[in-house]
């Protein structure tokens, strides 16, 4: 947060998050003139969350079934993340900026 | 017992969320219990509907309570299935997103309402006097000017009540809890609730929900940071609940051995796989001033912390000496910052405190707009 010593080379920065389609899809728009959209599936699907660490991706799969996932909710944490509640409750999954643009990019 | 199809018949009555079909049959019943006459019934509903229900939301209430034998009838709106039964305590649940409309007044939103900073004070392992150092924290940051809570979480072994020296039991207003004011601190345990003696057998979920009620069914009132004593260790109990309170960040407290520090990186890397950020390492008992001859011991070695801070990139916020003073007037219920604000440990304290205030209102990048919809 302070010390820029200890942040690691500048990360891109959101300037706006907007979540549309019913809470299936989150946009996000980066000062680094990036733009990524993301379905909510594919956010439960990587959910950092420590309940799911130890999960492999066919059981992420798995406890999530096909059905279309939503985003009920989003809760900001500090200035460096959001906290989505899925619709399926989970909601302990903390998605920081860099990691949002990391799923973005993978996206490609 | 009271009778279920009375319960079916009156509920039968009121119009599910679409406005016509009856609530039974509606697939909008979340969770029904009942217990002594009083029957708890949530409803699950569109977050985006959560107004128009809150007339629902009333109507099933009127209903319920027209049931013969029935007490009292609490009925929230969820946008989640509870699994099982609703807890007992009559509103909402801490946890659940529960956008349980706008028009439900106790309703408190993720962060805790009039809490501007929620640091956790957190250490690998017990006993490196974690607690006396987040007591005495609260206090100097009180003195600072800060407006300070301090939630005790530690639900394992929890010391506020005798740091601070407070036996009355918190009261309930409005169905909020009322800390107790102690040196300035608003302060609130798990060990108020309790018997000292008596042990506490605690299974994860049960300290989940008890820690979730500490933080959001208190009345803080208007806090600048709530410092939150967590439980010692790297488990799942200290994970859900680093992840479950929306914390600005985590001190780490540790002595200055290796073998404290190999636990105090063991908490950093905790925090750092959940992403909430390090404020600061802070090294407890670091070295021991002998009261006799003046002379300095450093008993845990010294410099320990500060060295791991330095490695992994984390602030190093202060040292506290290993004191007997420390000790006694933790023990007798007024901690050092407040028993003797003019010595040097108070001095200590409020050094860490002004560096952690300075940490927490460090200017910050505004975080994006979040637009729904």
């Amino acid at each position: 947060m302070a010390e820029p010593v200890q942040e690691k080379p500048a990360e891109p920065w959101p300037t706006e998050l907007r979540l549309t389609d019913e809470g299936r899809l989150l946009t996000i728009a980066y000062d680094s003139g990036e733009l990524f959209a993301l379905p909510a599936r594919r956010l439960r699907l990587a959910t950092p969350s420590a309940e799911a660490k130890r999960l492999s991706p066919a059981e992420r799969e798995a406890q999530i079934g096909d059905r279309p996932v939503r985003i009920v909710e989003i809760a900001q944490v500090g200035n460096y993340a959001i906290r989505p509640t899925f619709d399926d409750g989970h909601s302990t999954g903390i998605f920081t900026w860099a990691y949002l643009a990391r799923l973005g990019r993978e996206a490609g | 017992m009271l009778d279920e199809n009375a319960i079916a018949e009156a509920l039968g009555a009121v119009h599910g969320p679409d406005g016509k079909t009856p609530l039974p049959q509606s697939g909008a019943i979340g969770g029904l219990t009942q217990r002594d006459g009083k029957v708890y019934l949530s409803i699950v509903v569109d977050p985006a509907q959560a107004d128009k229900a809150e007339a629902m939301r009333k109507a099933a209430e009127t209903a319920l309570r027209g049931v013969e034998g029935v007490t009292a009838a609490i009925v929230t709106l969820t946008s989640e299935r509870m699994p099982g039964a609703p807890p007992a305590h009559n509103h909402g649940h801490g946890h659940s997103p529960a956008p349980a409309g706008k028009g439900a007044p106790r309703r408190v939103p993720e962060s805790v309402a009039g809490v501007r900073n929620i640091v956790a004070v957190a250490s690998g392992k017990g006993g490196v006097g974690k607690s006396t150092v987040a007591a005495n924290l609260a206090i100097a940051m009180g003195q600072e000017g800060w407006r300070v809570g301090l939630l005790d979480a530690d639900v394992f072994g929890p010391s506020a009540p005798r740091l601070f020296g407070l036996t009355e039991k918190p009261k309930v207003e409005q169905s909020f809890l009322v800390p107790l004011l102690a040196y300035g601190v608003k302060v609130i345990s798990i060990g108020l609730m309790i018997e000292e003696e008596s042990p506490v057998v605690w299974r994860g979920p049960m300290v989940m929900s008890a820690v979730t009620q500490l933080l959001r069914e208190v009345a803080w009132g208007e806090l600048d940071c709530l410092v939150v004593d967590m439980p010692p260790g790297t488990g799942d109990v200290q994970l859900t609940m680093a992840q479950s309170a929306p914390l600005a960040g985590a001190i780490i407290v540790s002595t200055p051995q290796d073998l404290a520090l190999i636990d105090a990186r063991r908490g950093i890397a905790m925090f750092d796989k959940v992403s909430i950020p390090v404020l600061g390492i802070i090294e407890n008992m670091s070295y021991f001033i002998c009261p006799h001859c003046q002379g300095r011991s450093d008993i845990f070695a010294h410099g320990g912390a500060r060295h791991e801070a330095e490695k992994r990139g984390v602030a190093f916020l202060g040292e506290v000496p290993l004191d007997m003073a420390i000790r006694e007037t933790s023990d007798a219920g007024r901690p050092i910052v407040a028993a003797d604000p003019d010595g040097a440990h108070a001095a200590a304290f409020r050094a860490i405190a002004r560096a952690l205030i300075g940490r927490l209102d460090a200017p910050r990048r505004a975080a994006p707009k979040i637009t729904i919809g």
